[in-house]
């Protein structure tokens, strides 16, 4: 560290340290092998027929989506479907695969393997509540998933990304920053402000495709507890 | 109605594989068109020159006065219908009515004359009866019906047929048949891109034979089907008929008719 | 779809699968777990850029773990070096703003642990077959289950990309612009995303009944891994597609 004049007594002021971050790295990934692992095991084999496809719906929405130069990611729409047609855990187990697969081809992505999970598991658990019955439920569904999941990632971004995305919404971290906030609330403050419209539409365009179903999928789906709360 | 023309047209894939070499010919309004060929031919990449999905990396494509690579796809589709194989990657209405008319309300017609081209489009394509379902709920030979009335209801003075028979029966293709029929006595142009020799033979009066990106024949069918040695190459076998014909050394003839009228000639000769 | 995977003759290759995840997880709690900034720096490119080089993969290696680090990079110099309330030390103005010491030090902290945690799983990633890694972990008590859908998803996913370029065309053909304002560009997601939802999700009729149809046959055999045993098979089928996992699969428009 030669070429920078540090005072050597320096410390960071209790923003970060690298045992945060490898304390944080520990707690995440372990919840979320043992979420995946745990809930895998009562899936129906149509469960598992769907869960690939929802997967690769996500990975390709992401794409579709940027090629169509909009500033959202829609990467998450096969996992709220599965939640809502299948069921919660279907979903939380969706979600944390489809990080697991995300993780091939960007190992960085594999902390917030937990904020996938649970972004399956609330669409299920608001599409069991019946809140996909009627539209107007379906916004505010997204917009709590929205903040809870960037609650959750934020001491993600804090502790093991010293608080940035790596992507365009760092300019509202640097603007908080600037601002006088610490660290770890730049990044929540960040995700509270760039999540919820993204889950917002990726929950609508999820009503919406449910409503589009035909019928003889609606029958595959009917089978599950959460079909009976389903739009007609 | 509009006349196409191709120009010296050649295309070369991102990949480095070049599927168009040096095309030249010109379709005039209301003719009916096969582009046959094996796989790899060129003719799906030649259809779609037509509507601008793709664009020649050298020469160029006159849809009437508009020259393709100065308008969008979105705005040649008000020209040229594409019809593609697969109905899945296009159907994503509730009822097969909203799906039809996608097309016309993309293309800024008004709501009256909307209601009306997808009123006649249905009837076109015997789908009036199931206009209020899900598209996804009918069977498969119904559903490329919905595709095939989705493009009809743009009213386009072109149509794009991407292999219009496969996925059907018997009565299916006769039914796709008597569309495209009708769709030529309306003075519509008509491409169609297809493997099955005999619909072509019953439903276009010119074929153009594609093989490694040029044109090998082109003409009416008599004379195509003529020429067994360059068809043999490109793996495209004429139909039953005109091979039965071939086989009795008889006038070509790719209609039952014809063909048993010859067959009694030659009969009476002998 | 074989992610990251290079393939070349190599010790690193040769290894177990579980080995090389345990060497790369050891490696990153080793970097964090000392607490000391340059720590993940020095193992970088004292352990993990040797073994690259020694697995043949050296380029490879530098190339993606640059290309996932830079836009942090970036972000953390700019944002933390800039704007660092916490700190004191100024070491350069640039007009109303400050770099300060502190923030220089927390970002340049925060690279190197993001390419040391990155170029260890890298590691792993370039030089072992999705299909043997899940094979290794399937061994260990990974549910059979979980590596199939994994395994299946890696294979459907080009055909997904393929699918969804095709129904960008047939949409547009229709007259569909996907150019324009915001506002044109994001009406044209619903009739993108519908086809191509509704599609793959018909398909997984005949998936769930070719599953069911599989599994069976397979418990009537009494093999130990009925899922993803056989799809490894597949898993080097799949090199050919490798083209297609990344890059420019949609045309431009």
């Amino acid at each position: 560290m030669r070429g920078l004049a540090v005072d050597q007594n320096f410390q960071v002021p209790s923003v970060t340290s690298s045992t945060n971050a490898l304390v944080a790295l520990a707690g995440y990934l372990l919840g979320a092998i043992l979420i995946i692992v745990g809930v895998a095991r009562q899936f129906t084999t149509s469960t598992y027929a769907l869960i690939p496809i929802a997967i690769a719906i996500n990975i390709v929405m992401g794409q579709l989506v940027g090629s169509l130069g909009l500033p959202i990611y829609l990467d998450s729409i096969g996992t709220v479907l599965v939640g809502v047609l299948v069921g919660p855990l279907a979903g939380a187990a969706t979600g944390g695969l489809a990080n697991i697969i995300w993780s091939l081809f960007n190992p960085v992505a594999m902390p917030f393997a937990v904020v996938a999970i649970m972004i399956g598991l609330l669409a299920g658990t608001f599409a069991g509540l019946g809140w996909f019955k009627r539209f107007y439920f379906v916004p505010i569904a997204g917009l709590i998933t929205a903040v809870i999941a960037a609650i959750m990632s934020s001491p993600l971004s804090a502790f093991i990304f010293n608080g940035v995305t790596g992507s365009g919404t760092d300019a509202f971290v640097a603007a908080f920053r600037a601002a006088g906030n610490s660290i770890l609330a730049a990044a929540t403050l960040q995700g509270l402000i760039s999540d919820p419209l993204d889950k917002l539409l990726t929950f609508m365009i999820a009503y919406l495709i449910i409503v589009a179903l035909p019928s003889r999928l609606r029958a595959r789906f009917s089978q599950s507890a959460a079909a009976s709360k389903l739009p007609q | 109605m509009i006349p196409l023309a191709l120009e010296e047209v050649s295309f070369t894939y991102p990949s480095g594989v070049t599927a168009l070499r040096e095309i030249s010919l010109t379709v005039a309004p209301g003719e009916s068109v096969a582009l046959i060929g094996q796989n790899g031919s060129g003719k799906t990449t030649l259809a779609r020159h037509l509507n601008g999905l793709l664009q020649p990396s050298s020469g160029r494509v006159m849809i009437g006065d508009w020259d393709t690579r100065q308008h969008t796809v979105a705005k040649l589709a008000a020209r040229v219908g594409y019809v593609f194989q697969h109905p899945e990657h296009q159907i994503f209405k509730r009822s097969v009515q909203d799906e039809v008319a996608f097309g016309p309300r993309n293309l800024g017609f008004a709501p009256a004359r909307v209601a009306q081209l997808v009123e006649q489009a249905l009837q076109a394509t015997q789908l009036s009866t199931v206009a209020d379902q899900h598209p996804h709920d009918l069977l498969p030979a119904l559903r490329k019906r919905v595709a095939l009335a989705s493009v009809l209801a743009m009213d386009t003075p072109v149509v794009v047929l991407d292999e219009p028979t496969t996925g059907q029966d018997a009565q299916g293709v006769r039914a796709i048949g008597e569309i495209v029929e009708r769709v030529r006595a309306g003075g519509r142009t008509i491409i169609t891109i297809s493997h099955d020799i005999d619909f072509c033979a019953d439903h276009c009066s010119r074929l153009i034979v594609l093989g490694g990106g040029r044109v090998l024949l082109d003409g009416p069918r008599e004379t195509v089907f003529a020429h067994g040695d360059i068809l043999e190459q490109t793996a495209v076998e004429p139909p039953q008929l005109v091979r039965l014909a071939q086989r009795l050394r008889l006038p070509l003839a790719w209609e039952p008719q014809p063909l048993l009228a010859a067959l009694e000639q030659s009969q009476r000769q002998r | 779809m074989i992610a990251l995977y290079q393939h070349r003759p190599s010790p690193v290759h040769q290894l177990h699968p579980l080995t090389k995840l345990a060497i790369s997880f050891g490696v990153i709690v080793l970097a964090l777990g000392l607490g000391v900034d340059w720590v993940p720096l020095v193992l970088y490119l004292l352990v993990l850029v040797p073994l690259s080089a020694l697995a043949r993969v050296a380029g490879p290696f530098v190339r993606t773990s640059l290309r996932i680090l830079l836009p942090f990079a970036i972000s953390l110099f700019v944002i933390q070096s800039l704007f660092f309330p916490e700190g004191n030390t100024i070491l350069a103005r640039l007009g109303p703003l400050s770099i300060k010491a502190e923030g220089v030090r927390f970002a340049f902290a925060g690279t190197v642990r993001i390419l040391l945690m990155a170029g260890a799983l890298l590691l792993t990633l370039l030089t072992t077959h999705p299909g043997l890694l899940l094979t290794g972990l399937v061994q260990k008590g990974f549910p059979p289950a979980l590596a199939y859908v994994i395994v299946t998803t890696l294979q459907i996913v080009p055909q997904m990309r393929e699918r969804a370029s095709t129904i960008i065309d047939a949409q547009r053909a229709r007259g569909l612009e996907t150019q324009g304002s915001l506002l044109v560009r994001a009406r044209a997601l619903l009739p993108l995303i519908g086809p191509l939802v509704l599609g793959s999700l018909l398909d997984v009729e005949e998936r769930s009944l070719a599953l069911e149809a599989h599994v069976q046959r397979h418990n009537a055999q009494d093999q130990p891994l009925p899922s993803a045993g056989p799809h490894l098979g597949a898993g080097a089928q799949m090199v050919d597609c490798a083209g297609h996992a990344r890059g420019d699969w949609l045309p431009a428009c």
